[in-house]
């Protein structure tokens, strides 16, 4: 038999775990990228975890996926968040070492066994009907294959902004796709104008470290794998410390001064950016009752003096930006390296998709990453898991892969998505996650290990070390309800703690869920191509809100924006009919 | 583009009753208005019309004419006014289907408020409690929720407790954005909010006593001259009295009204042991009423030595009356009733008033219509804020502390019947944002 191709657009976070994935699942890979020395950038911030977002890697390691153990192979720097909090929030985040994390990546998908890479620009999904069948290029060359997932990030109509400077591209130095934008809204797909920033590079040689309050890695430096992983952990590199530093009264009133040339307040960006990553301009319009905001002094790797001052992301003229980090303590004499930008680009309205991040209207065409709206290396892995699995599960005729909003961050991240679509782009949040108890770091392993082994994204051999490893756990939590000491290894010891601290809660919580759905605790079916506006009792906005969606559940819809619980109950109780009527006929 | 029916109904219009009012609410109202009435009149003002029906009659009515979305539905909205009498009405209503209206069931008209978001599910019930509405009380307090007095105070609590979960969520999604967890000034926030709530249900408690027939029970020893007091209390001769003790057998009933609040009085076999079969089965009839009183007026005679309390009583508001205090005074802060000569009202008899219209009146301020749905979403909402406050003893169960607050702020949003659906955590994200510079 011969096996069946899965093309996957861009070699980013996304398309990573989407080649790998759909690889794993026993598809033929081709991963089509702008460029091969660009492969798994980390062109934000150089950091992979943090909560929430830690959750997401240990469930993308869960599934098999490459980021946790690439993350481990090139953290130079680790850190524990919310430590004084329940086990339910802590959250791993590790600095990686850009250079090595890109060249770590590169060598596994070009050494990897049944994955071609093609270099080249797609300008347009290739169909057969509704159904994909390979990628065009810019240059006219045509890739075959039986499914495509995009994974195009910020290059889609990508333009990036320094003050009045205006250079198309996704990243620095790299030309957009527009073509494919363009494409993309003729096959009928809503594009959303989205906008992310990055603050500017320093010259770690210039900095005045004494001046900054440290912030050492901690020892032992935690990671994503568990030590009795198979294959183990990959070693340790050395660690670095990063630093604290603040803006001042002065940052502020330079930057005030400057306003105007911020392309953000000129008008010259249009896109909506995020909320929760606020422009250093931002920061100072809206917050300007505070007089200093922090910042994270964090190295790049251990073998570049480039270092990213994590707080300051800003769009203003280079030398504005020179002169308002030159306010900073222990930046007073730093050199700057590449200034801070924004880069606007197009985002695929989500609601298009459903839960495998398949289109809804073709055939084996999938979409993952920051195209579908998202910020985030993890967000995007996570994703392009989902999708790059799916596509080869689908056209192995096999049954998908499809993870629960109380199985997996994973699952909150996809049914977020396709329900709400996005207005900013979406970060992932422990609040977002009404099972969050339920959803740990440490359990990540025992809430996806079993979907993973039946799709085929892990082995025997990891599976078999899952079961020993929950095997281990159980009977130390039992040990510890005893008050009887054990031998076990410090993580089955705090595996055990959280599984004892969160027991009692989970029916209650199950119970609640239940409940403020309004669906009677079921979760019934909905059909695609449901009428909304026929629908009696719905309101008119209801109807409209309902048919941009099109829910397959009504849980799903219960969740849409806007939409009332009296709507919720009209669309239950049509569900509850439409079931009974199946079953009188079948 | 949307195909919502047109719903029709009689909104009102007694047999009796000099008109009636045909009512429409839905996309079609223009156009049914226009095939039967020829012409519209000008929005919100009542104009005459001659109104075409099956048969080739006309009716003729004031019609007017409420396009949405300021109207009580939302929708557009059509009234025609037109003469009583079933057949009239009938043919009025056949004509308004005919052109192409659907029927309304019950409450159908309110539901439509409802879900176009001009008025929340307090203020429905509150519609429903006007209608419903025995005793002067009762209506009182039904206006009241219907104009949104119990929403506005429902929803006020709430916003706190979302400012509160918003707090806390923001701790716990971005600790290195925001100021340290601060679990004592939110447990004393807690612990307000849970106050607060406790208010509710004590004037909830309130307003019941105040709306409800609430039973007050006469019981006591044997020719303790409750029934006296009974009819006294009524006005009127209803029970039989008889200087013999065990004359009331079975319990007699009959309703009174205290001050504006309507009560229903009961009097019972008088409690003692042994005599007959009848008897002991009219005493088992006393012990079961005790159980169902609101307020027992327990009465022994100023004559007699102390009875037996029945353990009963523990769990009753009980008013204490000595009667015969003519004769005798034996019992010190109970309430006297002396009986004088037939025909002239008893002594005392405006005090025993006074104690029980006080009962009504429980706590004084505010009584408050708190349905039953009401109660029970606000007691759970008070649980949880004790379950949220109980975990607030340092961060370790901050997150768990969250979940109990998040049910406090669900359960809330069930007596309005608003916010609960839509994305999960937005509401608080929205808030964070709002308040807290996000963004290392």
């Amino acid at each position: 038999m011969t096996r069946p191709i899965v093309i996957v657009v861009g070699a980013g976070h996304a398309g990573l775990e989407a080649a790998f994935a759909a690889r794993r699942v026993g598809a033929h890979v081709r991963v089509v990228t702008g460029r091969l020395d660009t492969i798994g950038q980390t062109p934000c911030n150089p950091s992979v975890g943090g909560i929430a977002k830690g959750h997401l890697v240990k469930e993308i390691d869960a599934l098999g996926g490459l980021m946790g153990r690439a993350a481990d192979a090139c953290a130079i720097h680790g850190r524990v968040l919310n430590r004084s909090k329940g086990p339910a929030v802590q959250a791993t985040r590790l600095q990686v070492d850009k250079a090595k994390y890109g060249a770590y990546v590169t060598a596994a998908l070009t050494s990897a066994e049944g994955i071609d890479i093609v270099e080249g620009l797609v300008a347009a999904i290739v169909l057969s009907g509704r159904r994909a069948t390979g990628v065009r290029l810019a240059d006219g060359r045509v890739v075959d294959g039986d499914a495509v997932v995009v994974t195009t990030g910020t290059f889609l109509g990508g333009i990036l902004h320094t003050g009045a400077d205006k250079t198309p591209g996704g990243r620095v130095g790299e030309a957009p796709a527009t073509g494919l934008s363009q494409h993309l809204a003729e096959l009928g797909f809503a594009l959303r104008r989205l906008k992310t920033g990055t603050p500017p590079r320093l010259d770690g040689r210039t900095i005045d470290w004494d001046r900054m309050e440290p912030q050492p890695t901690e020892d032992p430096v935690p990671r994503f794998g568990w030590a009795d992983d198979v294959p183990p952990p990959p070693p340790l590199l050395p660690q670095v410390d990063c630093a604290l530093t603040w803006t001042n009264p002065r940052t502020h009133e330079i930057i005030e001064a400057h306003l105007s040339e911020s392309p953000m307040y000129s008008g010259q960006i249009t896109g909506r950016g995020p909320r929760y990553c606020p422009s250093v301009e931002d920061k100072v319009v809206r917050f300007a009752h505070r007089d200093r905001h922090q910042v994270f002094v964090e190295p790049e790797g251990l073998d570049t003096h480039s270092v990213y001052p994590n707080g300051i992301s800003t769009s203003l003229p280079a030398r504005v930006q020179a002169a308002f980090v030159a306010t900073i303590e222990g930046l007073e004499h730093a050199t700057m390296l590449r200034p801070g930008y924004a880069v606007e680009y197009d985002a695929v309205d989500a609601r298009a998709l459903d839960h495998r991040l398949h289109a809804k209207d073709y055939d084996n065409l999938a979409f993952a990453g920051q195209v579908n709206g998202t910020s985030g290396y993890e967000e995007a892995g996570a994703q392009g898991l989902v999708a790059g699995a799916n596509a080869a599960l689908a056209l192995l005729g096999r049954a998908p892969l499809r993870v629960g909003r109380d199985e997996g961050y994973l699952g909150v991240l996809v049914d977020d998505l396709v329900t709400q679509g996005c207005d900013e782009p979406y970060r992932m949040f422990t609040s977002r996650a009404e099972y969050r108890i339920l959803l740990r770091e440490d359990n990540a392993d025992v809430r996806l290990g079993p979907i993973a082994h039946a799709c085929g994204l892990i082995d025997d051999a990891r599976a078999q070390a899952n079961a020993r490893r929950l095997d281990a756990t159980m009977k130390e939590a039992d040990a510890q309800a005893k008050g009887r000491e054990t031998d076990a290894a410090p993580h089955i010891r705090l595996r055990a703690q959280a599984h004892r601290t969160y027991e009692g809660y989970v029916d209650k919580l199950r119970a609640e869920v239940a409940r403020l759905r309004g669906d009677g605790g079921a979760d019934l079916p909905l059909p695609v191509d449901l009428d909304y506006d026929a629908l009696a009792g719905l309101s008119t906005e209801a109807a409209q809100r309902l048919t941009a969606v099109r829910p397959s559940t009504t849980g799903q819809a219960a969740r849409i924006p806007g939409i009332t619980p009296a709507a919720v109950a009209t669309l239950w109780a049509h569900a509850r009919r439409l079931q009974r009527e199946r079953a009188a006929t079948g | 583009m949307t195909t919502r029916p047109t719903i029709a109904g009689i909104a009102t219009g007694t047999p009796d009753g000099g008109v009636a009012i045909v009512r429409l609410s839905g996309p079609g109202c223009a156009a049914i208005g226009a095939a039967l009435c020829r012409s519209l009149p000008a929005p919100r003002t009542a104009a005459l019309r001659s109104i075409a029906l099956g048969d080739g009659e006309r009716e003729h009515g004031l019609v007017v004419w409420m396009p949405g979305p300021g109207s009580f539905t939302g929708e557009d909205v059509l009234e025609l006014h037109v003469h009583a009498g079933a057949r009239n009405v009938a043919a009025v209503l056949d004509a308004v289907l005919d052109a192409g209206a659907t029927a309304a069931g019950p409450g159908d008209f309110s539901r439509r408020a409802f879900e176009n978001g001009r008025l929340d599910l307090a203020e429905a019930e509150g519609l429903a409690a006007i209608v419903g509405a025995q005793t002067d009380e009762a209506l009182r307090q039904a206006r009241r929720l219907a104009g949104g007095e119990l929403t506005r105070q429902v929803e006020a609590v709430r916003e706190r407790v979302v400012d509160l979960q918003a707090e806390i969520e923001a701790n716990l999604d971005f600790p290195e954005d925001v100021d340290a967890a601060d679990v004592r000034r939110w447990a004393r926030e807690t612990a307000a909010l849970h106050g607060e709530v406790e208010q509710w249900l004590r004037r909830f408690e309130a307003g019941r006593r105040a709306r409800e027939r609430a039973r007050i029970v006469l019981a006591g020893p044997p020719n303790a001259g409750k029934s006296s007091l009974f009819n006294a209390l009524l006005g009127q001769a209803r029970a039989l009295v008889a200087d013999v003790p065990g004359t009331t057998r079975d319990y007699v009933d009959a309703p009174l009204t205290v001050g504006p609040y309507a009560a229903t009085l009961v009097d019972t076999a008088g409690l003692r042991e042994g005599a007959d079969a009848i008897e002991r089965a009219g005493v088992a009839l006393s012990e079961d009423q005790l159980a169902g009183a609101d307020v027992v007026v327990w009465v022994e005679a100023a004559d007699e030595p102390d009875a037996p309390v029945p353990a009963a009583l523990a769990q009753r508001h009980v008013v204490h009356v000595e009667t015969k205090r003519d004769r005798h005074r034996r019992r010190e802060g109970w309430l006297g009733i002396a009986l004088p000569p037939e025909g002239a009202p008893p002594v005392g008899l405006d005090a025993l008033r006074e104690a029980l219209a006080q009962w009504f009146r429980a706590d004084g301020d505010g009584a408050w219509i708190g349905l039953q749905r009401h109660r029970q979403r606000a007691e759970d909402a008070a649980v949880a804020l004790v379950q949220a406050q109980a975990r607030m003893v340092d961060a370790s169960a901050l997150e768990l502390a969250a979940f109990s607050v998040s049910v406090a702020a669900a359960r809330l949003a069930e007596i309005t019947g608003r916010g609960a659906a839509g994305p999960v955590g937005a509401e608080v994200l929205d808030r964070i944002f709002a308040r807290f510079c996000i963004g290392k």
